[in-house]
């Protein structure tokens, strides 16, 4: 079924403003200046954050999949006290159905975006970068590639409902 | 999306406000304040109170976790049970779930699953009028139900035997010139069968019984009050190596029989080997103390292992309720000596 991007980014915009928040907040624990930020516009792109190009290529990289991390641990913990009425149960309230919709629309915007993707691919490409920047820089940059296409699939919605789902059934199946 | 970019400097000194000194750190000539400021980007109002709700949300919603954590916890673990033929810890696992979560489908299934395992036949019943015409998602787990819906047919009365049983009032007593030519006429009956081969057994006439209870197991060799009924027979028959063969056969099927446990421990114990007797029977009466049958081993076991104080609770324990009396009634004669269980 096909669904105009722009419609999903409206429907899902928690997860955009999550999505950019991670990338300002990375920049503040890397104490990289931010100049312009961006959290949610019906455009493309529907967010974005200006900040200072860093010479620290970890920094850099850490920058660009913040919202990875970010999003995927806060999409997960905020449809935790949901998942297991809504999934597991049936009984799930009007609010654990809210919990779920952030949480998944969080989670699915945890997928750094092909922009992020194309400021990594600048920096590893330099060629003074030593091996190991590269080694861990290009997989990302093509792991980013892959979930961009895979968006055309939902694996992003896929992705957002299996963290929404995962950690609850995870946390049972260890402590069970 | 991050964009990384210096911001161009429109006069020289701090590209912010113009101050003289410029701070290390980046490409972008800040100085300090300006550095420390845009560090600190404001994130704004808007996003804060946002966040905020989310947060009212997500505390209250946390109320329930430790409760719908916990059910989810019961019902893992009642599968893990369940898949290790441990049925009676499913059991109860599977009935917390259920006191709590009445209408949920998947512990209903479960539930009916353990407890015909566990020859609870009355739970499964009325479980199953409630699950009728439900849909079930996990079609393993239907497949399961549906081949042991097929099995428990054979654990109830059919129509002809009930018109049979209310000519006579009760199942017990069918004259045999009845009951011999209706399990004629219906050989693949399991259920008549195992009725009749039990009567026999009531009658000490342990050898027709144990030949009924054969032919049962080559239709029905998983039938499990036939493989009961046949490890008391071998017992009886002082032939201990099979009886233990039955019990083992049923052990297999559920690890937590307590009725076999306990019957396993009365061979165990006409074998003169008291102590692993005791041991045995006490595993099945901890983890079933509402068994009776495992209650009355217990009397017997620690009759024979000298322990009458602990004889004796288990005799008083049995008092106050008529069923576990009957169960009691075996071991109270064997105390008194009108019954001989071993040499």
């Amino acid at each position: 079924m096909f669904i105009p991007g722009f419609l999903i980014t409206l429907v899902t915009f928690p997860g955009v403003i999550v999505h950019e928040l991670a990338h300002q907040l990375f920049c503040r624990w890397f104490k990289v200046p931010v100049f312009k930020v961006v959290y949610f516009q019906m455009e493309n792109p529907a967010g974005y954050v200006v900040h200072e190009a860093t010479t620290n290529k970890l920094k850099g990289i850490m920058i660009s999949i913040g919202p990875f991390i970010v999003n995927t641990l806060l999409g997960a913990i905020i449809a935790l006290p949901a998942s297991l009425p809504v999934f597991r149960f049936d009984t799930g309230t009007p609010l654990d159905y809210v919990l779920i919709y952030l949480g998944v629309s969080i989670a699915m915007h945890a997928f750094p975006s092909t922009g992020d993707a194309n400021v990594i691919w600048e920096q590893v490409k330099e060629k003074e970068n030593p091996f190991w920047v590269k080694l861990v820089g290009y997989p990302i940059v093509g792991l980013i590639y892959l979930g961009s296409i895979g968006s055309f699939f939902w694996l992003d919605l896929i992705y957002g409902v299996a963290v929404a789902i995962g950690l609850p059934n995870l946390l049972i199946a260890l402590f069970a | 999306m991050d964009i990384d970019q210096s911001e161009p400097s429109p006069k020289s000194g701090c590209a912010n406000c113009g101050h003289l000194v410029i701070a290390q750190g980046g490409p972008t000539p800040l100085c300090q304040e300006c550095r420390e400021k845009f560090i600190k980007f404001p994130i704004p109002l808007w996003i804060k109170i946002f966040g905020g709700a989310i947060a009212v949300i997500f505390i209250f919603s946390m109320s329930n976790l430790p409760k719908s954590f916990s059910l989810a916890m019961h019902l893992e673990k009642g599968k893990k049970a369940e898949k290790a033929n441990n049925y009676l810890t499913a059991q109860r696992e599977f009935e917390i779930v259920i006191a709590k979560l009445p209408n949920n489908i998947e512990a209903q299934a479960h539930l009916m699953l353990a407890a015909f395992y566990n020859q609870d036949i009355s739970t499964v019943a009325k479980i199953s009028s409630g699950i009728v015409g439900k849909e079930i998602e996990d079609n393993d787990l239907f497949a399961d139900l549906q081949n042991m819906l097929t099995k428990a047919d054979d654990y109830v009365a059919n129509d002809s035997l009930m018109a049979l049983s209310e000519k006579y009032k009760s199942r017990d007593t069918i004259p045999d010139n009845e009951l011999i030519p209706f399990l004629a006429r219906n050989p693949e009956d399991v259920y008549a069968k195992a009725n009749y081969a039990s009567l026999l057994f009531n009658r000490s006439d342990y050898i027709a019984s144990d030949s009924m209870l054969s032919s049962i197991l080559l239709l029905k060799p998983d039938y499990m009050p036939a493989i009961v009924i046949k490890a008391t027979i071998k017992r009886e028959l002082n032939q201990m190596d099979s009886s233990f063969y039955y019990c083992d056969k049923a052990l297999a099927i559920n690890h937590e029989n307590t009725y076999i446990l306990s019957s396993k421990a009365r061979t165990l114990l006409k074998q003169h080997k008291d102590g692993e007797a005791l041991k045995l029977a006490s595993t099945s009466y901890k983890m079933n103390e509402k068994d009776y049958y495992s209650l009355a081993t217990m009397a017997l076991v620690y009759h024979y292992n000298n322990k009458l104080k602990e004889r004796d609770e288990m005799i008083k324990k049995a008092a106050s309720d008529s069923v576990a009396t009957s169960y009691m009634q075996y071991p109270l004669d064997v105390i008194s000596g009108q019954q001989k269980f071993r040499n």
